[in-house]
């Protein structure tokens, strides 16, 4: 038995989870958050084969460790924002871990339904400072749109509270878990239709077929899965 | 004491100024710092009047940028503004609230703690006393203003209230920027309030204590004991100087009239003594005179006064002296110089002048004296004239005198003994220098001569060869005379006569002697060889005349006997020339029997008579560069050859063991040349320059007269020609003879052609044959003839029948009346006759002057048929 311990031991990998999703709910706070939950998931999945260590960095710092030999995996992408379209460049998971959008936030008295560019002409946009939104931009290029540019979410929430703009735009489960902690739930609005939608998925370093493999077995029935469930649902 | 017043009123001043400054210090402190508060109290209210502006103008700064967070609802970067806001020294708090007045941010105090602080008090009073407090106490007590402004953002065109920002501004820093400025303000005030007294502390000790006790040590010395303030030695300088300068005061009366009493006494004085006194400014200003130089300069003395003494005696000082006396910080005396004045009588004096700087009351005078000189001067030329005629005539006559002072042993000498010894003036002279002189020989002489002159009295007169500093030696009569004083003998008085020119005249003279002696014996050998010479010429000629005639008569009848007459006229001929040779080697014949020559016959002779004499071992070159073998000119042949020879053998003499001689000749139009080159040991320059010189050889005594070159010389001149030589030691010498080639007009005719004519000849010879052979030729060849044995009887015929007669041919050396001034008779009696000289023997200075006064021409004797008959055809055509 002891032998098998020992066996066991010198058999565990570390490995890293480099993200750039440094905002909630992936990471709210020290060792805190959605990303860290997922570290503990996975290496629990693993059997404790893995072990999961989330290393929060910015997304150029992410971009240039795989220039390195080390082994991490990096959650929460999607192949559009590595202009990876083709998943060539990169060693993507197969499946997603989670289904995300944009949403269209507006305020409860001035409620906006988003269905297109055209419903939110002529309104006032609160934006997050160097982020590009597909047709909103277009519109604010041509002065059909003021756009306010904020540092983060929760600001231009109260913006819309206060009625400084009339709608936003923020990632449908970062703005769940925003309006929840920050008790909004009353003064604001979500479109039902999304401004976007996207797939989060993995990204794996160097090819490693085993962690590929443990990935995708994982996410094919991660939906189902009732510990990631629980997991999902404190940050809704 | 004078000077020591002057010092005391100095101190004084300077004590007054500094106790006025003293008592005018706490003033000026006060006045100092009073103005130093007001100024910075100044400075005060304009950092709180500058905290103000600052408050508005950051309210209004921050509102604007605090507009957009706020209305973004960013309170992370509003309060990351506030914080940064804070960085500012005087900003100590900052609230910002939203438009609801929600707290957004703050940052520092707030607002709140310092509303209760506001008394309500008189806002100046408070800020007085603040500055107060401020210049007082460490610790600042520092105050706030507080202020806000509301916050607007532009939301389509309309200004939306979104908050408000207060601001607590407080003025610490600006308090301990101004209490430190304020303090050091404060402190160099004190410091140099502080550094002005020590100075003046300073001062007083230099400048006003310490003279005041040198002042007292002074008085202390001044004068007579007896009139000093007894002091205690404790009292204060100005009491001891104030009852000290009493007692001076009462001794300054009495030395006031002593003064009056001494410039009396001075005046007196200076008025009666026998030169002028003069005190003048450095401008010249007469300050002060006497009666002398009233007199002197015939101007009373309070006009004197009132003058400049440039005016009055301009050349008391040069130019340069006046340049000097302006400048009296360099010198203090002048001369003495001797000056020249001119009375208004025109009399002249001479002033000794003597000028001396004197200080009057601090300023500079010079005190002239004038000394009249003008006798002294006078003598003093004359003696100076006496001198130089002494000098002069030591100089001429080379006689210069000495003096030996027999106490001291000094010896003295005139400059004309300095001249003759050849040493300078400074030369240090003494009896053993001055015998050292003389050359062994004499200096025993003279020293016993001197000794027994001052032993017995003893004059004495030696003549002594010395050698001078020059190494030069010369001749001396060196006479002594002792001169008494008290029948004892004091000094030796003499002189030393330079007599070398007249020993060396007198050897001169012995050597001239001795040549005039070898001269005359040479002269008279001379005299001796032209005697006989002229009386075998003579005797030739009648040989060789008679010989011609037989000749010429007996030419048609028998021509076998024509040859020994021939023979007969050779040998004459020959004996004629030897003649010749004889009359130039005796120096004494200057003929000019020159006649139409075949030169190139002429030189192989010379050539051949030069081989023949010269030694073997002599290599003779003979080069004739052109043709000359139709050459005739006129020349005499034999002096020519005669010269030639003579360069030959003194060529062949310098050429001992052997060596080249070559005699080149050439021709031009004008010109035969002749040169004459040796590869002997040459002449030096020396003996180059003097080759012509009468009597000068280089062969020992017996082997050469010293008149070969001059007689070559001569010759060559006879033919108007020039001779040149150049000669290099060792190498060699060469001679060059230039003649003018004339033709003879006859020469065409030919030699031996015989020209008849017809007229009346007049033949004049002492010798009976000549007279007779003569007749018979001139006869012969158509002439009627007139004889006369002498020139006497000659003058007597000529005076009668001149008319008739076309020719005389003259003999020269004749009794009674010889041919020179038998011609000079005639040509009285007819300036147009003609005349033939012909002659032996002839002195050529009268020839040449006959030439000058018409002589026709002139034939050698004994003359030939042949020439003589061309020259009376020539001369009768040009009748």
């Amino acid at each position: 038995m002891f032998f098998l311990n020992v066996s066991i031991w010198s058999q565990q990998q570390e490995i890293k989870i480099y993200t750039y999703h440094t905002h909630a709910p992936f990471i709210i706070g020290d060792s805190i958050g959605l990303t860290y939950d997922l570290a503990e998931y996975l290496t629990a999945k693993s059997d404790n084969r893995y072990i999961f260590t989330v290393q929060s960095m910015s997304k150029t710092r992410v971009e240039k460790s795989f220039d390195n030999e080390e082994a991490f995996i990096v959650p929460w992408v999607n192949p559009i924002w590595f202009d990876d379209e083709d998943e060539e460049s990169y060693t993507w998971t197969e499946h997603a871990i989670m289904e995300d959008g944009n949403a269209v936030i507006s305020s409860s008295e001035n409620q906006i339904n988003y269905s297109g560019a055209a419903s939110v002409s002529g309104l006032r946009f609160g934006g997050i400072i160097g982020h590009r939104y597909i047709d909103i931009d277009d519109l604010a290029d041509q002065g059909e749109i003021v756009r306010f540019n904020n540092e983060n979410h929760v600001n231009n929430f109260r913006m819309l509270q206060k009625n400084r703009i009339d709608f936003t735009i923020a990632p449908l489960v970062g703005a769940e878990y925003i309006i929840q902690v920050n008790r909004m739930s009353d003064d604001l609005y979500i479109s039902p239709i999304l401004h976007s939608e996207y797939l989060r998925k993995f990204i794996i370093s160097h090819n490693d077929e085993e962690i590929v493999r443990f990935l995708d077995s994982l996410l094919l029935h991660i939906q189902e899965d009732p510990s990631w469930i629980a997991i999902i649902s404190k940050y809704r | 004491m004078d000077r020591n017043h002057f010092e005391i009123q100095v101190i004084y001043e300077k004590n007054t100024k500094i106790v006025i400054f003293l008592k005018s210090l706490p003033v000026i402190l006060v006045v100092s710092f009073s103005v130093s508060l007001i100024s910075q109290w100044g400075l005060y209210e304009d950092s709180q009047l500058l905290l103000e502006k600052k408050m508005d103008f950051l309210l209004e700064k921050e509102a604007l940028e605090l507009s957009y967070p706020l209305w973004i609802v960013n309170e992370e970067r509003i309060r990351s503004l506030s914080k940064n806001l804070l960085k500012d020294p005087d900003i100590v708090g900052i609230q910002v609230f939203d438009d609801e007045f929600s707290m957004v941010a703050t940052e520092g105090v707030t607002f709140v703690e310092f509303m209760e602080d506001d008394k309500g008090s008189d806002p100046d009073l408070k800020l007085f006393f603040h500055f107060v407090e401020i210049i007082l106490f460490n610790e600042i007590p520092y105050s706030v203003i507080t202020n806000s402004h509301p916050i607007y953002f532009d939301s389509d065109g309309i200004d939306v209230f979104i908050g408000t920002v207060h601001l607590i501004i407080s003025d610490e820093s600006v308090m301990e920027t101004l209490q430190s400025v304020i303090r050091s303000h404060l402190l160099s005030i004190i410091l140099t309030i502080f550094l002005v007294s020590i100075s003046v502390i300073v001062i007083y000790q230099l400048e006003v204590e310490n003279p005041l006790k040198n002042l007292r040590r002074a008085i202390g010395q001044w004068g007579d004991s007896d009139h000093k303030y007894n002091s205690d030695k404790n009292e204060n300088e100005i009491d001891f100087l104030s009852k000290e300068f009493d007692l001076l005061w009462k001794e300054k009366n009495a030395l006031t009239n002593q003064v009056i009493s001494s410039r009396e006494f001075y005046r007196s004085t200076s008025n009666n003594l026998p030169i002028g006194v003069l005190i003048i400014s450095s401008n010249g200003q007469i300050e002060q005179t006497n009666k002398y130089l009233s007199n002197v300069f015939e101007c009373s003395e309070s006009k004197l006064l009132n003058s400049n003494i440039y005016d009055i005696f301009p050349l008391i000082l040069n130019t340069d002296e006046k340049i000097s006396i302006n400048n009296l910080e360099l010198n203090d005396h002048f001369g003495p110089y001797e000056r020249a004045f001119e009375r208004k009588t025109g009399e002249h004096l001479i002033f000794r002048v003597l000028g001396l700087k004197i200080c009057i009351y601090n300023t500079d005078f010079i005190l002239f004296t004038l000394e009249d000189i003008s006798e002294q001067f006078q003598m003093r030329e004359k003696l100076q004239l006496s001198s130089e005629l002494l000098d002069q005539t030591s100089r001429i006559s080379h006689v210069g005198g000495w003096e030996l002072e027999i106490k001291n042993n000094t010896l003295i000498w005139s400059d004309e003994v300095y001249r003759i010894y050849d040493v300078p003036k400074d030369f240090t002279l003494n009896v053993e220098k001055a015998i050292e002189f003389y050359v062994d020989d004499y200096k025993f002489l003279i020293s016993e001569a001197v000794d027994n002159a001052i032993a017995n009295g003893r004059p004495f007169e030696l003549e002594a060869e010395i050698k001078t500093a020059k190494d030069k030696n010369k001749w001396i009569i060196f006479k002594g005379r002792p001169y008494f004083s008290n029948e004892e003998i004091i000094k030796i008085t003499g002189t030393v006569q330079d007599i070398t020119e007249r020993k060396n005249s007198e050897e001169t003279s012995k050597i001239l002697q001795s040549e005039l002696n070898h001269k005359s014996k040479i002269d008279l050998l001379g005299k001796l060889a032209g005697g006989v010479a002229h009386d075998f010429n003579n005797i030739l000629g009648g040989i060789m005349s008679s010989a011609d005639l037989i000749k010429l008569k007996l030419r048609k009848h028998d021509e076998s006997l024509m040859k020994y007459i021939d023979i007969i006229l050779s040998l004459s001929e020959n004996a004629a020339k030897l003649s010749n040779k004889l009359l130039v080697l005796s120096r004494k014949d200057k003929d000019d029997q020159k006649k139409s020559s075949n030169i190139q016959k002429m030189m192989n002779e010379t050539v051949e008579i030069v081989y023949n004499t010269l030694n073997k071992n002599i290599d003779l070159k003979y080069i004739e560069k052109n043709n000359i073998e139709n050459l005739h000119f006129i020349i005499n042949d034999s002096s020519i050859q005669n010269a030639i020879i003579n360069i030959c053998i003194n060529s062949s003499h310098s050429m001992p063991k052997g060596g080249e001689l070559s005699i080149t000749v050439r021709r031009d139009d004008l010109y035969f040349y002749i040169d004459i080159s040796d590869t002997g040991t040459g002449m030096s320059r020396d003996v180059l320059s003097r080759i012509f010189e009468p009597f000068f050889t280089t062969k020992s005594e017996g082997h050469g007269t010293g008149l070969g070159m001059v007689s070559v010389k001569r010759t060559i001149e006879d033919h108007n020609g020039e001779i040149d030589v150049f000669s290099t030691l060792d190498v060699g010498t060469t001679t060059k003879i230039r003649i003018p080639i004339v033709y003879d007009s006859q020469q065409s005719m030919g030699e031996d052609h015989i020209v008849h004519g017809s007229g009346v000849i007049l033949l004049v010879d002492d010798e009976e044959v000549n007279r007779e052979v003569g007749k018979e030729i001139l006869e012969s060849l158509g002439y009627a003839v007139i004889l006369a044995s002498n020139g006497l009887e000659a003058v007597q015929i000529f005076e009668e029948k001149f008319r008739e007669i076309d020719i005389t041919l003259l003999d020269m050396i004749m009794p009674v009346l010889d041919g020179y001034n038998t011609f000079l008779k005639m040509k009285d009696i007819d300036i147009q006759c003609k005349f033939i000289v012909s002659s032996g023997y002839s002195n050529r200075n009268n020839i040449e002057e006959m030439e000058k006064m018409g002589l026709s021409s002139v034939i050698p004797k004994p003359y030939k048929i042949e020439e003589l008959s061309r020259v009376i055809s020539n001369l009768i055509k040009t009748y």
